[in-house]
């Protein structure tokens, strides 16, 4: 070990020397030369010889240590020893010649060593350079390399967990590359597909099924296809699949990748839909043309059944009336029940008819003013009014652009139910309008026994009653109104509670209303 | 013509209710008039009988049509009845069980003739003597 060492500290005191420049060691350098051409002298060497001695000294050392300390050096070794040891030494006496030539080598050679140092620092920079380059490339690189793996990770782990089976094949339909859910479609591990034939690993049957899309991808297209496939794990089942084309370096098509995914469970849930849709349209049509024969029914009925009804009551009548009193009050109580019955069957039927008319009645629109409108209204219920010394007071109503027939039993219905339901006072009945929404509105109130907000809703249904023999009634007035009001697109409800009177709201979006004649 | 008051009226009726025709003589007979009564049950019938007439003598003081018949309707007959010399003057009363407005509004754009709702009461029905004594051709 020793010796290395020592060779290497030798190198480094040389190469510190190299570096040592300047004015003092020149100098000490200098004094040196000067002690050894006295050493010279004194051993009996001739001063002429000696004296070339610290000339090639102190050119030495001009190469040495830079130009300023060189031309001192070389001034001094020529100028100023020579007064040490020779009289009437002057400047005059020196030797030009030589004295250029001294100067002349010392300024070339410290020129030539001072290029040399400088080319040398150049080269060291520039190695130090380089090696700043490779660490930063090296380090880059790692990054490089550490980002590719991660991205490599990262990319595996979504393939390999991704829903879809993705395989990557060549142009000679061999497999490249297949993810873990293509492998378990396949009912295969990955190595006994990668590098295999697709007709090896898939057979020809199924082979022959993709062949078609096969040719269009290595045709350089995008495939997109749906199929009913055998996957061996799970059945049959619906895939979407996508097929797009690589390419190798020349831009040719030199494979593919394919994507797979399972939409069974979308199929199937469109299938249903469909199913559900076509029965829901079957259940529609079977719905609409029962409802119509129901109408049909309910009018066919009404209007035929009237005529029994009056033979039943003109008959009963007419078998008292032909007795002559004869008969006995039992059997005319009989009779008088017989008659009173049919009297409110009939009625019934007159306001199923009026129902079921609602939907068969023109729908030519006049303008009616509806304060003509309820005017005609109170004539027409002049006598239950006079009965009850009931009033009907009203806003200032508009003009609608309506039928007639749809509005009249609208109003007289609601007004009618009003002085029917009274309760022990007179009725006082009013007719309000309002306009919501640019909808126009109205209101019938009572002052009447109210309705049990339990039964707001029931109270429209068809011969829905909420009151027996006592209040004689059909219970088709209301579903009458309701009828009518949701034909012109509006909504009818009821605001009332026991005791507190009766409000009726409805809406006539399909009317259009303008301001009243008020004639 | 020379009608005195024990003379007999000609009411043709088109009927196909036997009660109704048996309640319209009830009713003439209550109102005091005395008419001769043809019925005939079906509104093919009422045609060929309208269309066999060919003498004035035999043109009725009234013709009553129910609008419900069999085989022909009551509008038919109408038509028929004012299509024919012998019926044209004649007045007519249309009786129907329905009082449908339309149908009414059709049939009373005719002249001569008036639309009774068949009453549903007996007292209703007895006021339709007078009623339709009114519109015998004198």
């Amino acid at each position: 070990m020793a010796p290395p060492s020592n060779t290497f500290a030798v190198k480094r005191l040389l190469d510190r020397l190299a570096h040592v420049r300047g004015y003092t060691p020149a100098l000490i350098a200098l004094a040196g030369a000067v002690a050894i051409h006295f050493v010279l002298r004194t051993f009996g060497m001739a001063n002429t010889i000696a004296i070339y001695f610290v000339y090639v000294a102190s050119i030495i050392i001009s190469g040495w240590c830079g130009y300023g300390p060189g031309v001192l050096v070389v001034v001094l070794a020529v100028g100023i020893i020579p007064y040490w040891y020779r009289t009437n030494y002057s400047i005059a006496q020196t030797n030009p010649g030589v004295t250029a030539a001294l100067l002349v080598i010392s300024l070339f050679l410290s020129h030539a060593s001072a290029a040399r140092r400088r080319s040398e620092e150049d080269l060291k920079l520039l190695n130090e350079e380089l090696e700043d380059r490779v660490h930063q490339r090296t380090a880059e690189l790692e990054l490089a390399n550490k980002r590719q793996l991660a991205a490599q990770t990262q990319l595996e782990l979504v393939t390999q967990t991704v829903a879809a089976a993705i395989t990557r094949c060549s142009r000679d339909q061999k497999f490249i590359w297949v993810n873990a859910r293509y492998a378990e479609w396949v009912g295969k591990p990955a190595s006994e597909i990668i590098g295999r034939y697709i007709v090896d690993v898939l057979g020809p049957y199924r082979l022959a099924a993709a062949q078609p899309y096969i040719d269009q991808v290595l045709a350089g297209q995008n495939v997109e296809f749906q199929a009913y496939i055998e996957v061996p794990p799970l059945g049959r089942r619906w895939i979407h699949a996508t097929y797009v084309p690589t390419y190798d370096d020349a831009r040719a098509v030199d494979g593919w990748v394919a994507h797979v995914t399972d939409i069974s469970a979308i199929k199937e849930a469109q299938e249903e839909l469909a199913r559900v849709n076509s029965h829901l349209r079957d259940a529609n049509l079977q719905l609409a043309r029962t409802n119509g024969d129901l109408e049909r029914f309910a009018f066919v009925a009404s209007h035929d059944l009237q005529e029994p009804l009056r033979m039943i009551t003109t008959f009963s009548q007419l078998l008292v009336r032909s007795q002559n009193g004869n008969m006995g009050k039992e059997t005319e109580f009989f009779v008088n029940n017989i008659v009173d019955g049919t009297r409110r069957m009939r009625q019934l039927l007159a306001d199923i008819l009026a129902y079921t008319e609602i939907d068969q009645r023109p729908q030519e629109a006049a303008s009616i003013d509806l304060n003509v409108l309820l005017d005609n209204v109170r004539k027409n219920l002049a006598e239950p009014m006079k009965a009850t010394n009931a009033s009907v007071t009203a806003d200032a109503l508009p003009r609608l652009d309506a039928p007639e027939g749809y509005l009249l039993p609208l109003f007289q219905n609601l007004i009618e139910n009003a002085i029917k339901y009274r309760s022990h006072e007179a009725p006082r009945i009013h007719v309000g309008t309002y306009t919501k929404e640019d909808i126009p509105h109205f209101s019938v109130s009572d002052n009447g026994i109210g309705i049990d907000p339990e039964y707001h809703q029931q109270i429209f249904t068809v011969f829905k009653r909420l009151h027996g023999g006592q209040i004689p009634g059909t219970g088709v007035g209301l579903a009458i109104c309701q009828k009518i009001v949701e034909r012109q697109g509006g909504r009818i409800w009821v605001e009332s509670a026991v005791g507190a009177g009766t409000t009726v709201h409805f809406s006539l979006p399909g009317l259009h209303a303008t301001k009243g004649g008020g004639a | 013509m020379p009608e005195g008051p024990a003379a007999k009226s000609h009411v043709l009726v088109v009927e196909d209710n036997p009660s109704d025709v048996y309640l319209l003589r009830l009713a003439f007979d209550r109102a005091g008039v005395d008419c001769e009564m043809t019925v005939l049950q079906d509104g093919a019938a009422a045609m060929a009988y309208i269309e066999q007439t060919e003498h004035d003598a035999a043109r009725p003081a009234l013709v009553i049509v129910d609008v419900n018949l069999p085989r022909r309707s009551g509008m038919d007959v109408l038509t028929a009845l004012r299509a024919h010399p012998v019926f044209a003057p004649v007045a007519v009363a249309i009786l129907s069980s329905s009082s449908s407005p339309r149908e009414r509004a059709a049939i009373q754009q005719h002249e001569n003739l008036r639309y009774f709702t068949k009453p549903p009461t007996l007292d209703e029905f007895l006021e339709l003597g007078p009623a339709l004594a009114k519109l015998f051709n004198s």
